[in-house]
This record gives structure tokens, C-alpha cells and sequence, in this order.
């Protein structure tokens, strides 16, 4: 990513941007968004329901409200209720994902009815995590901490891992490649992951950084980094703009993510 | 194919009939300056309109009844020469010289292809381009580029400001068969698209088709570009080079023994890091960035009857981080050997050998870990053709060619800080594709026929991995096939046909018929060449991009051939056509052929050119009117097929270009080209997750980015040479975007960033208004 980073940087030695006025076409513009995820935990979990607005409106997300929204897996069949309006569905005190069972989000919206399924991959636990304050002799981020993961990585199965972080626990972001780091093991199959670099962090000392490793499969791993790329725009190498997959059916946008979550915290000390 | 040979076989029988007591006299026409065989010159004889072109490597075979005859020899920018042959006399080989008109720096006079040879000749949709003539048009930067000369032809577009691939007639950038002395060049882009592999100063000819492509070409759906190399100065040692503001070059020719032997080396070498180290940014400030090529070549004539050439290119591109700390390189490698050997005055044949590669390295040594990745393309490739003169009317060509391909995707290798290391390799791909063609050109009155057919056998060999796929388009299952097992194999005729009837000396009618087999392609969707797009090959999965097109046009002199037009249009309709699917991952994946879609598509359009070659103002006009469709399914979130126009899809295409001659000292150039936008695909929507905006579409390509235009000059400088003096110079001065039109390379539409609430347009535009200046030099 730095890389092609710094082959931007070069070419944009010789280019410029200025704005423009576009007139776009505004049809078909109450497409229904998913953005449901659910983990191994009794914790609550959120569904949020909104629907696309025509591009150059001034307006936040638009909340889908008074939809049916129900998970099943193996267990039976559970109900979420909307907070007033808000187009957030919350789960049912019961409700927790279950381990490598496949779950299935039917969702009812305005006489249309929208399915999705999502298979919750088993929990794969971080070993230790690292610092190490980098001086003025490293050329990427220097004064920045830099961290370092191990992990073993379960053989004989694809793992696909989505991993968020949070410093004194909030995680700050401004765009989705900030929000939280993706990885999967095609190249290190089974390997015992030993401190690779998890990425650099403006920290102070006695601040905490606590990891979040969510297993997460293909699907939801390719739908995230279409995510990513569509919300982050601009490079001449990107590939052309469209509509980024969804495991949703129907003509719905969104995504619907089943996880297991492992963390790990360190604080740091210098 | 049986019936089709038998069709043959019936045509050639009606021979015989025409060619009674008639006597045959061949030869090569070459360069009286430094030897150089010249590519269709014309030979014809004073007395009437008879007569022939030279091939590629500049001999002619011309039969002629008995007696006395004059012939007339000329080409363009070179003196015309009569030549006095009596048949009743042993006829040896005519080597017969031409003198160039103007000798200074290339720089010959366009004059006319002196006969009516585009209005005569049975080719279509097909231009040559002569090096001195791309010379003559204002370069970004002093930059001469084939390339870009290319694209200013009607039929042929460009895909956004300073990009060097080009799209003909509907086709996309990896549907041309990019040929240097006859070995594909897989990636013919200095410096991400900016500038061509090609050096011009080493450089001969160049020749576009767009259509009616002859059976001896295949392996590419839209057209074939061939490059040719100069072979080097036969009679005198010879030296040219320039100094511009990107870029030195130098190229040196020498005969080896005198008209026997010679050889050229050229090289060049730019220095854009020079420009980066005045940049404030210290990411950018240590940065290298550059790229280098030579191309080489030599030639033995052992006797009249065999020579042998040696060709090669080798190019590199150098991207460097902080001095080594992460590092892109990536080049071409092309060789060529080839053996000309001639029978007798009406056969001869040519035995080539050739290697072409083509690779890329990243690496990086920074950090927790470091890691490595390269991949590469590998092609061999040995065919055997033969020319055939039957009468003047009348000339076969046939021929055999078979393809070793080698793909190797991409392998990685990660060391980590702890000292463990990965490798990871992606499938390497092996294939044969090897082909058989006849093809017969001959001319019954008002009438020249041009047909041939070509058999094309493409063989996956193993090792190689399979992979099913399910209705989604998502891997299934997994097959691995053991070394040397061919796992898969597609066959299939290409037949080619041309026919032009000569309504008058001055006029003609042509149309033509070709299909193309495809099974090679590129994996590429972003807007600018990235030497990380790999090639893939045809595999179970993938099947050949078949291309069928039908061509008319009506041709026309005036003025004494001085000027030269013509109109075309063209049908192309296209079976298997590829594109990626949404938000397609098309780097180091092992299951590339999971984000592929498959289609149909089409293309037709009309084609205007004109062409004034003589005298002091010179130039060409150009305007296209076309369109190109895709149908194909590659949004999953909509419902149904997709329709859409291609990203290159440009309804007008103009180009004018102008050269004018003032005196010995001062000329003159400029170009100039319009283009309806190109196709874009813009949001209709937009929502929101996790409070980040994201874009939503309703069509693929359905915007259009603003008009693109731009107006470029040029002006050369001879200083006054003294009697005697050897040392020649010129100054070459430019001007890139004379009225600083900030033309739209792409639109992005992002948040505002002090209201996240106000979503904005923004255009991104590369190059202002740009001087140059350019200092050649020969000796």
C-alpha cells in the first residue's frame, strides 16, 4: 500500500484537480442499505437500515424504519426490534451468534423482502502483541510506536481476519482503511505468525491500544474492501467506480457480517 | 478447411492462362545512403501502369514480357530513378539505390507515395507511417512517439491525456498485436503509459491495420501494429542522437564490411529523477524514476541468395523509494533471428526465431518484514514463411508459426523480522498456440482479390490448475494437471478476405472480411497502464475472444496523387469479450477467472482521412465517428445484463495535423485533436456505513467526462551547415497545450471536507501548457 502510495505522490507531481459541476442521474434512488453485524458474544447486536438519497443531497443517512428484521440459525428464529424509529434493530436478550453454524438475515421492508446469509467462523485468539518506538532512522512514520501481532494461524482451513483497533478505546477514523486493518492467511497458510508488524500509532506513553480480532469469511472480506476502495477514491490505478457486492439479495446494498471476536490490549510503556 | 483449400487450389488453377512466355526479374530496392532495404517502394514500368511494391525486406519480383523495358522506381521522400532491363539478356538481381531527396537529420520531404498506390493497392483500413513523418508532429516533452502518432489515425482513440495504449475500431488496449521486428512486445509502456518502448531513432517503419489484416497475422482481435528496426548504415559509419528535457539518446551505425555487413546500436536514457530532487517533499525528493532502452541490430549478407538479420530490444523502468528501500522494476526483452533465403527470382523464404519477455520485480527492505515479488511472460516462437511471386499479378504467401507461452503470475516471498519466510506462487500457465496460413493476392482486370485463411490450434499444457466454477462465478473445485499433459485445446479457421475494384486511375471501391482469434489477455480496469497488470491465457474457463468485421471504403486521389483520401466504414461485431466484474481483485489472485465476465460486443463506425504529402505544407486530417457497446454481466446488485458503452467509446474523434516547410532553416508543426469525452461511470446515489459516504450506481460508463482538446506546435531550427562541415544540428522547440486547457483525465466525487454533509465533484487533470526543447545532432 505505501508502495503505490508513493507512485501516487510521484505522479501527482504533474497533476492538479479543480472542481467541476455534473449533472447526475438521480433514478432509482430508495435502494435499501444493510449494515447488520452479529458476533459470538450475548452482548447486544445492532442491525441499522437505511436507505440510499440522491448523491448531492445535503443529508446524513436516511434511517429505514418499520422493517421486519429477523435472524435464524440452528438454535431457531430471533426478532429485532426497532429503538423508535431510529432504523436501528436491536437483538433479543437471548440471542448470540453460534459458532461455525451458518445464520441467515431475512429482513421485510416496504412490501419487498431481502436475504442474506453469513457463516460464523470459530474464534482464533492473538498470542501478544508488541511495541517498539521508532527513531529518527526509520523512513515510514518516524516518532510513531510500532506494532507488533503474533498469532498462530489454524491449518487446513482459509482464515480471513478483520482486525480493529482502538487507542484508550475509542478507534478514530476518517476514512474505512482507517476503521479497521484486514488480512487472510492465502500466503501463510497455517503459519505461526511471529510479531509481523501490525501497523505504526501516534501514541504517548501510558496510552492503551487494544486489538480486536474478528474471523470473519471470503465473502465479507471482499464485500469490506469493496467498501473500502468505493469510500476512498482518486488514484489512477483504481479500478473503475461500481457498486460494491453485497451478500444481500434483492437489489439491496450493505453487507451482513457473522464473527467471532478474540481482543488483546498492550499498554505503552515508553 | 478441406473445401476451403480445394477453393484455393480451383482459384490458382486459372494461373497458367495468364502468365504465358513472361520473363521474371527480381531485386531489392534499398537506401544509396547507408543501404537500408526500403519497405514498399514502388517498381513499375514507364510504358503502362504495371507493376509492383517491395515487401519487408525490400525485394520485388516483377515479370515482363520480352524485350526492353524502363522502369520507374520511387518511394517516398527519396529522388525517382529509371532503371533500363533487357530481358533477352541473363538477368542477374537488381539492387537498385534510391537516393533520399533531402539528407539532413531524417528529416526527408513527404512527398506523395508517388504512384496512386492507396487508390491501386488492395489493402484497407491499413496505414503506413514513415519514421520522418512522425518526426514531424509537435511531441509532449520533444518526446517523438510512435505511439502517439498512432493515435492521431482516424479508427484509432486513446483512453485520457498522455497514455500510450491505443484502442482501434471498437478494440480494447490488449487486443493489438504490438509486433518489433516481429516479437510481441507485451507491454509497450515507459514510465505507467506515458511514453512508448519505442526509440524512433531506431526505428524504420511502422504500419498500422486496422482491418482486412492479412493471414499472416493472428493472435489479436483489433489490429496489428508492426514496428520494424532500421538495420544499420551498409555503407558508412554513421552517428545521431539527441538532448532533450526528459530525455538523451544516441544511436550508432556502422557497416561491418562494406555492403555486406552492418550493424546499429541505439540507446536512450531519461532523467526525470533529476526533476524529482527539486521537490520540497522529502518522500518524493529521494526518489528515482527512470527508464532506459537499447535496441540493437546487425545484419550478413553471406551471399545474393541469404542473409541473416540479428534484432533485439531491452528496456527497463526503475521506480525507487528512499534509495532502494522499496523498488518497482520492469521492462521488455525481445529478440530476433532471422534467416531471408531466396530460391529463386519468385521464391524465397524467411526462417525466424524469436523471444520475447516481458517482467516485473517489487521489493521492499523496510520494516518488520521484507519481501519480494516478481512475475514474468515468456514466449518462444519459430515459424517459417514463404513468398511466392507468381506473375505480377499474382503472389501466394504461406506460412507456419508455433508459440511457447510461459505466464507466470506472480511469486512472493516474505521474510519476516523473526527469519521465517513465505513463499507464495501463483499458477504458473503454460501454452501452445501455433498456426498455419496461405493467403493469395492477384489481380483479374479491374479487380484485386486479397484472401487467405489461417488455422490457429491454442493447447493449455500442464502444470497447470483448473478451476470450476460455479453459476455465481465462484470457485467450485480445483483440478491439478501434471507437467506436459495438454488439459485443454481450442482450434479454429480465421478466413480474410479483400477486394478492390478499380473504378479509374484516380478511384476505388474496397471492402474486406476478417475474423480474429484471441487467447491471451490482459488483466487491467484501472485508467492508467500499471506494469503490475499481468497477462492471462485462454483456459477452460476462458474462452478465445473471437472478433468478426466487414469493412467498405472508397478511395480517392487528387491532384496528381498529391493528396489522398478516403472513407471506411466498418462493422465489428464480438463474441467472449471479457470484462471484470464490480470492484474486480485483479492483483495476486489465485482465482483471477472467478473475476471475469463474459459477454458480446460490438463496434462500428465511419472513417474520414486526408492526406497532402507534397510540397511545402504537408499533413494530414482525420476525423472517426464510432461507437462501441459492451453486453456483458458485471453488476450482481443490478438485475440483468448490463449494456454499456466501453470507457474509449468517443462518438467524433479529430485530429489535424499540419507541417510547413518555410525555408531550409525554419519548419513548422502542429496538431491538433478533439474528442467527445470519455465514458464514466458516475454515483446516482449515495449512503453511508459506519458514517463513511459510499457511492452507489445505477449503470456502468453511463456519464461522459467533459470534451477533451488540445492544441500542440512545434518549430525546428537548422543552423546553416558550412561546406564540408559533418557535424549536422537541429533545435527542436514545443509547445504542449498552447491554451492551457485543463482537460479532464477523471472526475471524483469525495465529501466535502469541512461539511462531511455536502458531497462535491472534482476533476483531476495532468498536464498544463508545457515547452520543450530538443537538440539533435548527426555526424
Amino acid at each position: 500500500m505505501r508502495l503505490l502510495a508513493s507512485i501516487l505522490a510521484a505522479l501527482v507531481l504533474f497533476s492538479c484537480t479543480e472542481p467541476i459541476d455534473i449533472n447526475l442521474n438521480n433514478d432509482e434512488n430508495l435502494r435499501l442499505v444493510v449494515d447488520a453485524e452479529i458476533d459470538n458474544l450475548l452482548e447486544s447486536d445492532t442491525i441499522f437500515l437505511s436507505v440510499t438519497s440522491n448523491f448531492f443531497d445535503q443529508s446524513g443517512p436516511v434511517p429505514a424504519s418499520g422493517a421486519t428484521v429477523k435472524i435464524t440459525n440452528d438454535d431457531g428464529d430471533f426478532l429485532f426490534q426497532e429503538i423508535n424509529g431510529s432504523g436501528r434493530y436491536i437483538s433479543p436478550a437471548n440471542f448470540k451468534g453460534a459458532e461455525g453454524q451458518n445464520h441467515v438475515l431475512n429482513i421485510s421492508y416496504e412490501g419487498k423482502s431481502y436475504t442474506g446469509s453469513c457463516f460464523l467462523n470459530p474464534p482464533i485468539k492473538i498470542d501478544t502483541l508488541t511495541s517498539r518506538r521508532l527513531g529518527p532512522d526509520d523512513f515510514f512514520n518516524p516518532d510513531e510506536v510500532e506494532i507488533g501481532i503474533s498469532l498462530q494461524d489454524p491449518p487446513g482451513v482459509r482464515n480471513y481476519y478483520w482486525f480493529i483497533d482502538f487507542v484508550n478505546g475509542k478507534n478514530e477514523y476518517e476514512d474505512l482503511f482507517e476503521y479497521g486493518a484486514l488480512f487472510n492467511d492465502e500466503i501463510i497458510n497455517g503459519s505461526y505468525l511471529d510479531n509481523i508488524e501490525y501497523g505504526t500509532f501516534d501514541l504517548k506513553e501510558g496510552d492503551t491500544l487494544r486489538i480486536e480480532l474478528r474471523t470473519i469469511t471470503k465473502k465479507v472480506e471482499e464485500i469490506l474492501i469493496g467498501l473500502a476502495s468505493e469510500s476512498f477514491r482518486g488514484g489512477i490505478f483504481d479500478s473503475p467506480p461500481s457498486n460494491v457486492p453485497s451478500n444481500i439479495n434483492n437489489g439491496a446494498l450493505g453487507i451482513f457480517v457473522a464473527y467471532s471476536r478474540e481482543t488483546k490490549s498492550i499498554i505503552i510503556d515508553k | 478447411m478441406k473445401k476451403l483449400l480445394f477453393l484455393f487450389l480451383v482459384l490458382g488453377m486459372r494461373l497458367p492462362g495468364f502468365s504465358q512466355s513472361k520473363i521474371t526479374i527480381s531485386g531489392q530496392i534499398t537506401d544509396s545512403t547507408n543501404g537500408e532495404s526500403l519497405i514498399g517502394a514502388t517498381v513499375k514500368l514507364a510504358e503502362s501502369n504495371l507493376g509492383c511494391s517491395s515487401n519487408e525486406y525490400g525485394f520485388f519480383s516483377l515479370s515482363l514480357s520480352p524485350g526492353k523495358h524502363a522502369l520507374e522506381v520511387f518511394y517516398v521522400g527519396y529522388n525517382r530513378k529509371t532503371i533500363y532491363v533487357n530481358t533477352a539478356e541473363p538477368q542477374a538481381k537488381l539492387r537498385i539505390q534510391l537516393s533520399p531527396s533531402s539528407v539532413s537529420l531524417n528529416e526527408v520531404k513527404i512527398e506523395g507515395k508517388a504512384a496512386s498506390k492507396n487508390v491501386e493497392s488492395v489493402e484497407m483500413s491499413t496505414i503506413n507511417m514513415p519514421i520522418a513523418q512522425i518526426k514531424k508532429i509537435p511531441a509532449f516533452l520533444g518526446e517523438v512517439d510512435i505511439i502517439k502518432a498512432i493515435q492521431l489515425l482516424p479508427g484509432v482513440s486513446t483512453a485520457g491525456e498522455g497514455s500510450s495504449g491505443f484502442f482501434v475500431r471498437g478494440g480494447n488496449v490488449d487486443q493489438n498485436l504490438i509486433l518489433l521486428d516481429e516479437a510481441n512486445v507485451y507491454n509497450a509502456a515507459h514510465l505507467f503509459g506515458f511514453f512508448s518502448v519505442f526509440n524512433p531513432d531506431a526505428v524504420k517503419d511502422v504500419k498500422l491495420y486496422k482491418g482486412g489484416i492479412p493471414a499472416r497475422y493472428g493472435g489479436r482481435l483489433a489490429s496489428v501494429l508492426d514496428v520494424r528496426m532500421s538495420e544499420g548504415n551498409l555503407k558508412k559509419f554513421e552517428a545521431n542522437g539527441g538532448i532533450g528535457l526528459l530525455s538523451s539518446r544516441l544511436t550508432l551505425q556502422a557497416p561491418i564490411v562494406k555492403d555486406k555487413g552492418s550493424f546499429l546500436i541505439s540507446g536512450r536514457r531519461t532523467y526525470i529523477d533529476a526533476f524529482l530532487k527539486l521537490s520540497n517533499n522529502p518522500d518524493i525528493k529521494n526518489n528515482q524514476l527512470y527508464f532506459y532502452d537499447f535496441n540493437a541490430k546487425a545484419n550478413w549478407k553471406f551471399n545474393e541468395n541469404n542473409r541473416v538479420y540479428l534484432s533485439g530490444y531491452f528496456g527497463r523502468d526503475i521506480f525507487g523509494i528512499q534509495d532502494d528501500l522499496a523498488k518497482i522494476g520492469w521492462g521488455n526483452a525481445t529478440a530476433t533471428a532471422r534467416w531471408n533465403h531466396i530460391f529463386s527470382e519468385k521464391l524465397f523464404s524467411n526462417t525466424t526465431l524469436i523471444y520475447s519477455n516481458y517482467d516485473y520485480t517489487l521489493g521492499a527492505t523496510e520494516g518488520l518484514d521484507k519481501f519480494e515479488w516478481n512475475s514474468n511472460i515468456e514466449d518462444f516462437n519459430l515459424k517459417y514463411d514463404l513468398n511466392y511471386f507468381a506473375s505480377n499479378n499474382d503472389v501466394w504467401r504461406a506460412g507456419i508459426s508455433s508459440t511457447h507461452h510461459r505466464f507466470k503470475p506472480g511469486n512472493i516471498n516474505i521474510q519476516l523480522d523473526s527469519g521465517a519466510t513465505f513463499d507464495f506462487n501463483l499458477d504458473a500457465s503454460s501454452a501452445l498456440e501455433s498456426a498455419v496460413y496461405l493467403e493469395r493476392e492477384h489481380k483479374i482486370e479491374r479487380f484485386t482479390l486479397s484472401y487467405g485463411l489461417r488455422y490457429t490450434l491454442f493447447q493449455n499444457i500442464g502444470k497447470g490448475t483448473e478451476y470450476v466454477l460455479n453459476a455465481e462465478g465462484e470457485v467450485s473445485d480445483t483440478i491439478y494437471h501434471p507437467t506436459g499433459k495438454i488439459y485443454n485445446t481450442y482450434n479454429g479457421l480465421e478466413p480474410r478476405f479483400g477486394l478492390n475494384y478499380l473504378i479509374d486511375e484516380n478511384s476505388s471501391l474496397k471492402s474486406s472480411y476478417n475474423r480474429m482469434r484471441q487467447h491471451a489477455q490482459l488483466a487491467s480496469n484501472s485508467t492508467a497502464s500499471s506494469p503490475l497488470d499481468i497477462w492471462f491465457l485462454a483456459s477452460p474457463n476462458v474462452k478465445p475472444q473471437i472478433a468478426d468485421q466487414i469493412a467498405a471504403g472508397y478511395f480517392r486521389n487528387f491532384n496528381n496523387n498529391a493528396i489522398e483520401a478516403s472513407v471506411e466504414v466498418y462493422y465489428k461485431w464480438m463474441q467472449n469479450s471479457i470484462d471484470f466484474k464490480n470492484q474486480a481483485d485483479l492483483l495476486l489472485n489465485q482465482e483471477l477467472e472467478a473475476e471475469l465476465r463474459f459477454g458480446r460486443s460490438f463496434a462500428y463506425g465511419a472513417e474520414f482521412f486526408v492526406r497532402k504529402n507534397e510540397g511545402a505544407l504537408t499533413g494530414f486530417i482525420s476525423y472517426t465517428l464510432s461507437r462501441v457497446t459492451k453486453v456483458i454481466d458485471v453488476d450482481a446488485t443490478l438485475p440483468g445484463t448490463e449494456i454499456y458503452p466501453a470507457k474509449y467509446d468517443k462518438t467524433h474523434d479529430i485530429a489535424v495535423v499540419l507541417a510547413y516547410e518555410l525555408n531550409d532553416k525554419w519548419s513548422f508543426g502542429s496538431s491538433f485533436v478533439y474528442a467527445t469525452g470519455l465514458a464514466a461511470t458516475f454515483p446516482s446515489g449515495k449512503f453511508f456505513y459506519k458514517g463513511v459516504l459510499i457511492p452507489s450506481y445505477t449503470e456502468r460508463n453511463g456519464g461522459r467526462l467533459p470534451a477533451y482538446h488540445r492544441l500542440d506546435i512545434s518549430a525546428s531550427l537548422k543552423p546553416t551547415k558550412k561546406p564540408k562541415q559533418k557535424w549536422e544540428s537541429e533545435w527542436v522547440f514545443g509547445i504542449y497545450n498552447v491554451y492551457n486547457r485543463h482537460n479532464t483525465y477523471s472526475i471524483n466525487f469525495k465529501q466535502n471536507a469541512s461539511n462531511p454533509r455536502v458531497t462535491e465533484a472534482e476533476k483531476f487533470y495532468l498536464f498544463p501548457i508545457i515547452p520543450s526543447v530538443t537538440y539533435n545532432f548527426k555526424f
